[in-house]
Order: structure tokens, then C-alpha cells, then sequence
């Protein structure tokens, strides 16, 4: 594990669709890879079920970083097109952040399949690296000094 | 799999692709293409006499392409169901190009079978001119010729020229490949007792009169002309189609009882039919010469190419002898005029000590927008005839006794394009010039004479006869019409296929049956530059340049009527046939119809879609051997001798290509034989798995090797895996039997000079390299999955573990069923299997496709969404989104509504509703809320209340 120093240690929150990369991420666990343990799961059916207002919840509430991941366009998706959804809305989102002032390095998007459990774990260990160099977003804080 | 044919319960769909699946488990609609077979199932006997006939030989996939087969075949002899197939890429360009739909690419595949009798009745199949269409056609199937795109069109009209001259000089062959194969009888027509009146004995006439005598109805041919053949006859030159060449094809057509009346006008065609002719056809052709309407036109000796070559070619000829001789246009009957002029006076200088003529061809545009054939216009000016462009006539001045003396002319220059897409000519002011002239012969185009037509007949400004373009008749009932009658003046394979199409018209008309709709379209083989490379890879394709035509010197030719081009040299013909690519693999030359006697073949049929609704789908799409060419050091491909297990399988066969001798490619038994393990198995350079079933075909294939020919057989394997019942017993058994095991990975073969193979490998046991030099080796090479795997994927929704095979639903606990409920999986679509493996899982899979059609009912996921009614806006954005189709607006109250039969709950509706009416059970934002919220809660503080929500009704 690297260190930027002060002993800062991330928190990333994933939302994973249930039928490519959650078994991606289950299989990885199983299979006894090496993973960061900053990243919590949070499982959907689909990441076409991801509302924008997930991924902004999560930092409000205080995530330092967040991955979405869904099934390989083209095809792969399990409900034929829901990660064309996800396709088209999270660059959105990733727009929408920057607005809010997150650095875009902050929020990963992609697709890991079933069958690519050492592709989740190696995006754990590098996600969970280039977050810790980041820093702390805190934007919890910022958000309530605002308020006040 | 005789069982699996017979069943009355199981309906077998061969040589068909599923393409499309769309509804949920248990209401499953299927789209599947059954692929146009061209033989009928249920009347092939599959007696196989059609194998003898193909001329068409493919690496037959079956045996690995260790042997070849035919275009219409069987995949093994116990396929089922056991009727055959005929491998047809399409029609072939050629065919597809020309109006007679001539099987050129079957003629050709039959030359080069030295078949010439049988590409002659090919050839007559669809064309009853081969003696004209071989020297005179416009040829529009060698432009479309893919040969085109390696180098040159292969040569199709002169390969004709030769099988009619070969089929005319050998009679007796030629009446044995047209004797009926099958039933004598049943080729005969029954007589109908009808009669049909033919005016014209042109092309589209005579076609149309020997069609109808096939028929059985009785024809009766009027021609104006003391000679038949129409513009054939008196439009075409003797030197380029000589007159008894052309005799031979209508006497061909007279003997199968037609009545042919020369010197015999007829005056009103209309009165045919109350002179008790039941249906008549008009081919008067185009013989009415155009010439401009300028002042002089009407001179004696400015005449239309029509008459001048109409009066040359019936014998009568002017005195051209030292005259200077003007004809105008650009087209091939231009340059037929000229060089017929200057035959004329040339043989009447020789004859008399005189001065030969001058023939100059004037045309308003330049060489490059001619019309003329290429081959015409470069004979014409090797024969001297003067060209001069951008000339065009504007007065014929005669001198005083009348006779023309002058044609004065202007300067043309291109201009813009008009409709044909050539640059319009226009005068160019002040360039008037004159040109000696004792003859103007006008070649600009001729037109129909319909005098003999009365009113009712509808015709054009043009005077061409207005016909339905599929039944090809007239605005008159049972009056019909083809060929430069209704086109105007074109070619003669023109005319001899509409001929085709007016008689099929007219068949129907006389037997009282519904007339004729458009002809179905047949897709057309397209040879594509990938498919070129391929097959020159594959060595398919022979270097050899277009065959080239003799020509008789000028000299020679300019003094007599002698035809100019000779035929191509049986040797010539068969290379030149060999040059053909074969678009459409089957070549349609049609000689398998003859043979088959319960007439099962139909080379018109094309694709079904078949709408199937099913309650459940079982995948067993199999798997691919994997191309050894991918790892070189194994020197696949370097000789006959290094094969896969395949390959082996099928030499060894008795069904196989030697008859189940196992013999080097020498044709000798090998003395030692070395088998490698894991060829792109358990290899990171090709696959990780393990193949699972080649150990034990490995063994098997070492035990027939020794008990066939008792060679010495090396094994190199790295671990032997003999893990069913009574496999490890066999594995002892071949122990004793004497083979020698090396356990070390086969690393290397090498072709020794003198075609030994040098084997090198590991030895882990001994600890050193191991090395055999041997006469044969046999690569163990893995499997994975067919490479259209994706679509099938995405077809079924079906998701794809690391090594590209189908992924069960669970590893252990569900290994049949997928993620999408109602498909199973069955065999190596899953993973690598053996055969009882692979049967047992079949078996799993069939079991609970039963239970599922049994219960009548399925149990679906509560993870269902559903519409808050109050809150729904009734934005509709759910409803283009839903995959499924499971949201219905519902218009009456003006709401979204889901369907939870059709929803599979993935929520992307949910997501999307800006009104936040949808809720995903079990996945409502408040609980994913709850655990975001709850992620970041300090253990001490108060724990996250999740409400449990109580949703929908």
C-alpha cells in the first residue's frame, strides 16, 4: 500500500450491476485476489437502474471516489440494452461534476464482464491509488459550511 | 439419429440459422431462415445419380478437405435427414447479366471437364442462337465477369463460339447428351391442339416459336424475307456471322415441327386470329432506316445502313469500285456498314483491275464516347476505314445529274452532358467544310415499320408496339410482341430472352391458365476482393492471361466474306474455361435436373423465414477446431503428413477419403507415427483450458495405428488425462500394446529433406530432450468456441465465460440453465466435453425444458418495477425504454402501466422517471439511499431506519 504521507486511506463507493461486474467482484473475492479494502458495493440489477443522483448522494455523503460498472456493450448486457443507457448517461454525469467542482478523475465508468475477475481487482488497487494521491474530496463538509 | 429423423414429435430443421428471438420463457417467438436447399426434402431419394453429373468439385469439409465433392452433395452418408444439398452462392454474375439468363458459369465448369456435348445442351437450355450469341453478342456477362477484377473477363462469348463449332462437327455425341435421361416420355410434349401465328423470323420469333412447340402447340412462322433469321440474317454481315453457321440454329428450331412460310408478308396481323390462329405473336424487328432530316437526304445514294446491309447481305450489291463512301454514326452497325462497303468495292477493284474505295466513318463525338464495340472498331481501322470526330452532316449536295458528289459538314465540341450521361454534341459556328462523297450510308438507328399493325395495336411516337412487361402483351388480346419491335433496335440476346418470356405468356394464354406475374429475383453470387484473395491463397486461381482470338490478316479478309475471328483450339477452351473463379460454386448448368428421376431438384428456390413459437430453447451450437497454422513451430501445413486429430479421424475412417487405410501422402503406411498432446491447449500462446477430450481420442487414434499398421507410435503428452469410467483400464491396455509414452511437452516438428518429420520435445521423466524422426504426426489441437459465438450470444442473451463458451448460471449448481430463464445449454457450446459428458448434459437440459412445458407456468422474480399511478406525469419517457416492451400507456387514465409478466426488474425505467414515479422492488432509490447513507454512518451514531415500503397494490 502506498502512502501520500498523511495516512489518508479513501473511501470509494461502486455500483455494480448484478449479472458482469458484481460477479466479476464475487469471483475475484473468491478466487482470493489481492484487493484495496476501500471500496464498498453497492449491487443493482442493471447499471442502467444507476440515477445520476446515486453517484452525487455518494459524494455528498462523502465518498473520496465512485465506479460504475456494467456489462461489455455490445451484447453482453443480461437486459440486452441497459448498458447503453449507462453508456449514454454517465458522461453526463461526469460532466455535471465537474460543474460541481470533482475532479473527473474521481469517477470511474466502464465495463468489467463476468469472466474478468483480475480486471475488477487491478481497477480496485489503481482506482483506490489514484484516489489516494487525489486526496480527500470532503465535500460533505464543504456542503454544510455552505448551509451554514 | 435415424430415431431423432423419425420421430413423429420432432420436427428437424437442417441447414437452417436461427435470426432472430424475441419474448420471455415459456412464449419464446423464433425467426429461423431455412436456407434454399434446392433439392426437396421430402421427393431425394438421395439415389446420388446427380453426383456423377456436377461438373463442380469443392473440398468437401466433411473429410477435412482431404478429398473433394461435387456442388450438390450430402454432408456424410448417414446425415439426416439424407436428402441432398446443392452448395449455391447465388446465380453467378454472368448468368445474372444476361437477358437469356444463359448458365454460362455452367458451360464453362462443363468445358473444363472436356464435357462438350453437355455444355452444348447447356448452352441450348437457354439460348437457341449459340451459333450467333457465340460471334456477334454484345456480351454484357463478360463485364459483369468477377475475372474481371484479377485481371481480365474470362472469355465467355468466344468459349460458345467454340462449343457450338465442337457440338456441329460431332453430331452423334451431341444427340446422345441430349437423349433423355430419366423418362423418354415424360420429356414429350402432349399435343394442346392450339395454334400460334408467328410473324417475323427473327430472333424473338423463332425463340418464341420453338418455345411454344415444346409446348406441344402447333406454330406456324410468316416472313416477309425469302431467307430467315431477320436481322440476323440481313443485319449482320457475312464475315462476321456467316450465313450457314446461323442456317444450323433455325433448322435446329424447324425440325422440331415448325411451320416457317418465307416470302410471305402479312398485311394485317389482327386478321391471324379470325383465320383460326388462337394467339399470335409480332417480331418484325426494326428494319426502317433513320436518316436526319437535312436537304439532299433523299438522294439515290444516301441510304440507311439497314437497307444497304439488308440488300449486301441478301447479294445485291452497288458498284462501289474506286467511290469514296461516307457512313455516319458511331455504333457497331456503322462499323459493319463500313467494312462491308469497303469488302464490296475492294473484291470488285480485285475482280476488275480497279481502284478500291475510300470508306470514311463520320461521327459527331469522339472515339471515346463511340458505342462500338472495341473489337469492331479496331478491326475497322486495321482495314483502313479514315475516322474522323466531331462531325456531323448538314447538306447532301448532288451534282447534276442527281447523283451525290458532296456532303458538306460543320465542326462539332462537346458540351454538357445530356440524359445518357455523354457530353452532348454542339455545332461549332463557322466550320463549315465539304468531303467528297459518292455514297452516304446513314447507320443512326432504325425503327419498327408497324403498317402491318392496325390501330388497336397501341405503339409509341417511335413506332415500337407497347407491351405488359411481364406477359409481353399488346393492348390486343392474345396479340404479343417482342424484340426491336417493342425495344427498338438492340441485341440479339435481347430479343431471344424476351422471345422467352412472350411464350411463357403465351403458354399460359392458350392453356387457359393465369398469366405470368414478374419473375422472382435470385440473389446474385458477388465475389468480393476478400473472397478473391482467399482463393488465390488457396491456389484457386489460375495465372493465365484472357485467351486471344485469331483474326484473319487484313489483306486476307477485305478481298472475300471470310469470317474474321476463328474459333479457340480445344486446349485454348478447356484453359481458358479453367480461368473462370466460379462465383456461385453450383454452376447451374442444370445436367443434375436431368438426372434426377423423382425430379426433386429446383435450382428457383430461395430462403424461408419460419415464425416459430416455442415455450423453451436448448443451445447445442458445439464448438470449432482451432487452426493450428497458429503456432508455426508445429509446421502445420508444411507437409501432407503433419494432420490434425481430425483430419486423422477421417483417413482412418472407412467412410474417409482412403477407405480407412491409414497411408502416408505417398501412399504408403507409416513405420512411425508421433501424436502430440495439447496443441493450443494449456498453452498461453493459444488457449489456457484444457480440451478435455483429446487425451482420450489421442489414445485410441495410437491404438489404431498400431493395429492397422503395426508402426511404431510415440506419445507426447504432459499429463495424461483419463478421467472417465474405464478410460484409465484402455490407458493401460495401450501401455502393453507397445507405444511409447514421453510425458514432456512435443515442442517442435521439423521437415526433414526427404519428407521425414523430426519430432522434438521434452522428456520430464529422463530430464532431457526427447527427439523421434518420424513418417507422420498427428497434432492433438484444441477446441473453442464457433466464431459467430457473439451473435449467438447476443441472440439469447446469453453471457460468455473467459474462454469464449456459453457461461452457465452457476459453475456447479446450475451448469444447464443460462441467466435468461426458458434457454439451456447442452454440450461443448458450454465448455469442452466429451461425448458421454456431453449426452448426459443433453439430456439434463432436455429434462428441464420439459418440466418447464409441463407446468404450463413459470415462477418469475419479485424484482419487479411498478408505476405510482398518482405520481406518473404520463411522460411516456419508460415506455421507449423498457427492453422489454413491459410498459403500456394506458390512455383511457392517462398512466404508464408494467406489465410484471414481461418485466425483469433491471430498472433502468426507474432511473430515468423524472417524476419518480416508478419504484424497482427490492432495489427502491430509498433503500440504495439507505445504503449509501449507511456506508458513511460512524458505528456509534444512530443506526439508518430503512422503512419498509409497501409498493404498487
Amino acid at each position: 500500500m502506498s502512502d501520500n504521507g498523511n495516512g489518508f486511506e479513501p473511501r470509494i463507493v461502486g455500483f455494480l450491476c448484478n449479472w458482469c461486474t458484481y460477479a466479476a467482484a464475487d469471483t475475484a473475492g473468491v478466487s482470493r485476489m489481492k484487493q484495496e479494502p476501500n471500496v464498498d458495493i453497492i449491487r443493482v440489477m442493471c447499471s442502467g437502474r444507476v440515477d445520476p443522483v446515486f453517484i452525487l448522494k455518494a459524494f455528498a455523503e462523502g465518498a473520496d471516489g465512485v465506479i460504475v460498472s456494467g456489462c461489455h456493450p455490445p451484447g453482453d448486457c443480461h437486459y440486452s440494452t441497459g448498458n447503453y443507457k449507462t453508456f449514454r448517461r454517465m458522461p453526463m454525469v461526469e460532466a455535471l461534476l465537474q460543474q460541481y467542482g470533482i475532479e473527473k478523475e474521481r469517477f470511474h465508468w466502464g465495463w468489467i464482464s463476468g469472466a474478468e475477475a483480475p480486471k475488477w481487482a487491478r481497477l480496485v488497487n489503481d482506482f483506490t491509488e489514484k484516489v489516494r494521491d487525489l486526496g480527500p474530496l470532503d465535500w460533505k463538509r464543504q456542503l454544510q459550511s455552505k448551509e451554514e | 439419429m435415424m430415431d431423432v429423423g423419425r420421430h413423429p414429435n420432432i420436427t428437424l430443421l437442417s441447414y437452417s440459422e436461427v435470426e432472430g428471438v424475441s419474448g420471455y420463457v415459456g412464449n419464446f417467438d423464433v425467426q429461423v431462415r431455412r436456407k434454399a436447399r434446392y433439392v426437396d426434402e421430402d421427393v431425394c431419394t438421395s439415389c446420388g445419380e446427380c453426383l456423377d453429373v456436377c461438373p463442380i468439385h469443392v473440398e468437401d469439409a466433411f473429410n477435412e478437405g482431404l478429398s473433394t465433392r461435387p456442388a450438390i452433395y450430402r454432408a456424410f452418408a448417414q446425415a439426416i435427414p439424407s436428402a441432398f444439398v446443392i452448395d449455391k452462392q447465388g446465380v453467378a454474375p454472368c448468368r445474372s447479366a444476361c437477358p437469356t439468363d444463359q448458365r454460362a458459369q455452367g458451360y464453362i465448369a462443363l468445358i473444363r471437364e472436356r464435357r462438350f456435348a453437355d455444355a452444348f445442351r447447356t448452352i441450348k437450355e437457354d439460348n437457341p442462337f449459340p451459333s450467333v450469341c457465340g460471334r456477334v453478342c454484345n456480351h454484357v456477362c463478360e463485364t459483369e465477369c468477377s475475372r474481371g477484377k484479377v485481371d481480365e473477363p474470362v472469355s465467355i462469348m468466344r468459349l460458345k463460339h467454340f462449343v457450338t463449332e465442337w457440338a456441329y462437327d460431332h453430331p452423334e455425341e451431341v444427340a446422345e447428351a441430349f437423349e433423355p435421361k430419366i423418362d423418354a416420355d415424360a420429356e414429350k410434349p402432349e399435343p394442346t391442339g392450339k395454334k400460334a401465328a408467328i410473324v417475323g423470323a427473327g430472333p424473338a420469333g423463332l425463340t418464341v416459336a420453338q418455345d411454344l412447340v415444346l409446348k406441344g402447340h402447333e406454330v406456324t412462322v410468316f416472313e416477309a424475307l425469302p431467307v430467315a433469321g431477320g436481322m440476323m440474317r440481313v443485319g449482320i454481315p457475312d464475315y462476321r456471322l456467316p450465313p450457314d453457321a446461323l442456317q444450323r440454329d433455325i433448322d435446329a428450331i424447324i425440325d422440331m415441327g415448325v411451320d416457317l412460310r418465307l416470302n410471305h408478308p402479312v398485311e394485317d396481323v389482327l386478321g391471324l386470329k379470325d383465320n383460326g390462329y388462337d394467339a399470335v405473336f409480332v417480331g418484325i424487328g426494326a428494319h426502317r432506316g433513320v436518316k436526319v432530316p437535312i436537304e439532299g437526304v433523299e438522294l439515290p445514294q444516301s441510304i440507311s445502313a439497314v437497307d444497304f446491309l439488308r440488300d449486301a447481305n441478301l447479294g445485291h450489291y452497288p458498284d462501289l469500285m474506286g467511290k469514296k463512301v461516307i457512313v455516319l454514326g458511331g455504333g457497331d452497325v456503322a462499323m459493319d456498314s463500313a467494312c462491308t462497303a469497303l469488302r464490296i468495292g475492294t473484291m470488285q477493284a480485285r475482280e476488275r483491275g480497279g481502284e478500291a474505295p475510300e470508306v470514311r466513318v463520320a461521327y459527331r463525338r469522339t472515339d471515346e464516347q463511340m458505342p462500338a464495340q472495341e473489337a469492331e472498331f479496331r478491326q475497322a481501322e486495321e482495314e483502313g476505314i479514315i475516322f474522323d470526330w466531331l462531325v456531323s452532316p448538314v447538306e447532301v449536295v448532288p451534282d447534276e445529274e442527281d447523283n451525290v458528289c458532296h456532303l458538306r459538314c460543320t465542326r462539332m465540341e462537346l458540351g454538357e452532358p445530356d440524359e445518357s450521361g455523354r457530353r452532348r454534341p454542339v455545332p461549332v459556328e463557322g466550320s463549315e467544310f465539304v468531303l467528297d462523297a459518292d455514297y452516304v450510308i446513314w447507320a443512326i438507328g432504325a425503327r419498327p415499320d408497324p403498317i402491318c399493325l392496325s390501330e388497336e395495336v397501341e405503339c409509341t411516337l417511335q413506332d415500337t408496339v407497347v407491351v405488359d412487361e411481364n406477359t409481353m402483351m399488346t393492348s390486343m388480346d392474345g396479340v404479343f410482341a417482342a424484340g426491336d419491335a417493342v425495344t427498338g433496335m438492340a441485341f440479339v440476346v435481347d430479343a431471344i430472352g424476351a422471345g422467352h418470356k412472350a411464350a411463357r405468356a403465351m403458354d399460359a394464354y392458350l392453356r387457359n391458365e393465369p398469366m405470368p406475374g414478374p419473375e422472382p429475383e435470385l440473389p446474385v453470387a458477388e465475389l468480393t476482393d476478400e473472397m478473391i484473395a482467399e482463393k488465390r491463397a488457396a491456389g484457386e486461381i489460375v495465372d493465365r492471361p484472357r485467351a486471344c482470338v485469331p483474326e484473319v490478316d487484313v489483306d486476307g479478309r477485305i478481298g472475300s466474306w471470310c469470317e474474321v475471328c476463328g474459333a479457340l483450339t480445344e486446349e485454348e477452351a478447356v484453359a481458358e474455361a479453367m480461368r473462370c473463379l466460379q462465383c456461385g460454386i453450383c454452376s447451374e448448368c442444370n445436367h443434375c435436373v436431368h438426372v434426377c428421376g423423382p425430379q426433386a431438384i429446383n435450382h428457383q428456390m430461395t430462403d424461408e423465414i419460419l415464425e416459430l413459437s416455442v415455450g423453451g430453447v436448448v443451445v447445442a451450437t458445439g464448438f470449432e477446431m482451432w487452426d493450428p497454422h497458429q503456432l508455426p513451430q508445429y509446421s502445420y501445413g508444411k507437409s501432407p503428413n503433419i494432420m490434425t486429430g481430425m483430419e486423422f479421424e477421417r483417413l482412418s475412417s472407412a467412410g474417409g477419403p482412403t477407405g480407412g487405410e491409414i497411408l502416408t501422402a505417398d501412399g504408403e503406411p507409416p513405420e512411425s507415427v508421433a501424436i502430440i498432446h495439447c496443441v493450443g491447449s494449456r498453452d498461453h500462446n493459444a488457449h489456457k483450458y484444457c480440451s478435455r477430450f483429446c487425451c482420450m481420442y489421442s489414445l485410441k487414434q495410437a491404438h489404431l495405428v498400431r493395429d492397422k499398421t503395426g508402426a511404431e507410435v510415440y506419445e507426447f503428452y504432459m499429463d495424461m488425462r483419463t478421467f472417465g469410467k474405464g478410460y484409465e483400464e484402455f490407458y493401460e491396455r495401450l501401455q502393453e500394446e507397445g507405444i511409447t509414452f514421453v510425458r514432456g511437452r512435443g515442442a517442435e516438428v521439423e521437415v526433414l529433406k526427404g519428407g521425414k518429420l523430426r519430432v522434438k520435445g521434452d522428456d520430464a521423466d529422463l530430464g532431457r530432450l526427447a527427439q523421434a524422426d518420424v513418417d507422420m504426426v498427428i497434432l492433438s489441437t484444441a477446441i473453442e468456441a464457433p466464431h459467430d459465438a457473439d451473435r449467438i450470444a447476443s441472440l439469447f442473451g446469453l453471457g460468455r465465460s473467459e474462454d469464449g463458451f456459453f457461461a452457465e448460471a452457476h459453475p456447479k449448481l446450475r451448469p444447464v440453465e443460462t441467466n435468461t430463464d426458458g434457454v439451456f445449454l447442452a454440450g461443448n457450446a458450454q465448455g469442452p466435453k466429451d461425448v458421454p459428458d456431453t449426452v448426459g448434459q443433453a439430456g439434463a437440459a432436455a429434462s428441464m425444458t420439459l418440466a418447464l412445458l409441463d407446468k404450463g407456468e413459470v415462477t418469475i422474480s419479485p424484482q419487479v418495477a411498478v408505476v405510482d399511478e398518482e405520481l406518473c406525469s404520463a411522460c411516456k419517457t419508460c415506455i421507449s425504454l423498457c427492453p422489454y416492451d413491459a410498459i403500456s400507456f394506458i390512455e383511457e387514465e392517462d398512466v404508464a402501466r408494467v406489465n410484471e409478466a414481461l418485466c425483469k426488474g433491471c430498472g433502468t425505467c426507474v432511473a430515468a422517471c423524472p417524476a419518480e414515479a416508478i419504484t424497482a422492488k427490492h432495489f427502491t432509490t430509498r433503500q440504495i439511499m439507505a445504503q449509501i447513507e449507511g456506508l458513511f454512518r460512524m458505528p456509534e451514531e444512530e443506526p439508518v431506519e430503512v422503512e419498509v415500503e409497501r409498493v404498487g397494490s
